[in-house]
């Protein structure tokens, strides 16, 4: 009896383990999150670190925004990208071109790419390190998924 | 063709030795019967021995064998289950710490923390040929500048940007 008892549990609990993983592998999507910056004042440099709550997130990539004065490929870890160790990134970047050049209101400086898994809505955090003018002092301003403050985009 | 009449016969007129005969006839004679009657009480017997023995022994070692297999199967499924589970269900690791303390040679604007806007202050300084001016900045830095090596301030530049979006907090090149 002990025996059959034994058994029993020892399948349930491969069962059971196969079955999460199972429904782990198909359990993974992906997402593009437009970062938008906002300020009253020209901006020259600035700096914003994405992270997601849970930890069901890994960027897989980064690339510039909208704006001509930033028009290459922001800084951010491509390393730890690449390594699929990015359950974080912070993105920065600065400008040299003159302050007519800057963006000015609301700008959308990065999008990221990501792959998330599970199927909870994930709970991103958005924080805007600094911004910076072209004197490089700090300026108000605030960071933005899409048109919707601190929500993911839809 | 020899019928089995003829057979019989023949082995009839087989002449044994009366020795070998007589002692065929007492191992015959030897021959136990068992009666249905013996047979029955061999089994009540049989029944009443081994009656009075518990019908199954479990040992100590048996009763320890039973829960270490229920334990090794709960190691088992929590195993699979660690295994399984996917890192990013694990908490997030800290946000990003803007250093304040260790990397000062960094601060290049003098601000006490260590961001984006550091590398912008160096960045326009080359751009604007001055020599960065702040106790901060090393002595290599320095050498660097004075030197008038664009090339190398550039690498310097991009260096403290990677730096400061570096995950572990190590700056790493492009």
């Amino acid at each position: 009896m002990s025996g059959r008892l034994s058994t029993f549990l020892l399948c349930l609990v491969l069962w059971a383990a196969a079955g999460f993983s199972h429904a782990d592998e198909t359990k993974v999507r992906f997402a593009a999150l437009d970062i938008l910056l906002e300020s009253a004042k020209p901006v020259a440099a600035w700096q914003f670190e994405l992270s997601e709550a849970g930890g069901r997130m890994r960027v897989v990539g980064v690339e510039n925004g909208d704006s001509p004065a930033f028009a290459r490929a922001p800084y951010h870890d491509r390393k730890a990208v690449s390594d699929g160790r990015a359950d974080r990134i912070i993105v920065a970047d600065f400008t040299l071109r003159p302050e007519a050049e800057l963006p000015v209101g609301k700008v959308r400086i990065a999008t990221v790419h990501v792959r998330l898994t599970g199927d909870s809505e994930p709970e991103y955090v958005l924080r805007l390190v600094t911004a910076g003018n072209a004197q490089g002092e700090p300026v108000p301003a605030s960071v933005h998924f899409n048109n919707q403050p601190g929500r993911p985009p839809k | 063709m020899q019928s089995d009449h003829d057979r019989i016969d023949h082995e009839d007129d087989i002449q044994l030795p009366d020795t070998l005969v007589q002692a065929m006839k007492r191992l015959d004679k030897g021959v136990g019967v068992m009666s249905p009657d013996a047979d029955r009480r061999v089994v009540e017997a049989a029944g009443a021995h081994f009656g009075k023995r518990p019908r199954r022994v479990r040992t100590v070692g048996r009763r320890w064998a039973m829960a270490g297999s229920v334990a090794a199967s709960l190691l088992v499924g929590v195993t699979f289950w660690r295994m399984q589970t996917p890192v990013e269900n694990l908490p997030p690791a800290p946000v990003a710490r803007i250093a304040s303390v260790e990397r000062t040679a960094d601060d290049i604007d003098g601000s006490g923390a260590v961001d984006i806007l550091d590398a912008f202050a160096l960045a326009r300084m080359v751009r604007e040929g001055r020599e960065p001016a702040t106790k901060a900045m090393t002595d290599a830095s320095a050498r660097i500048a004075r030197n008038g090596r664009t090339a190398a301030l550039q690498a310097r530049i991009d260096g403290l940007a990677m730096s400061i979006v570096a995950l572990n907090g190590v700056g790493e090149k492009l």
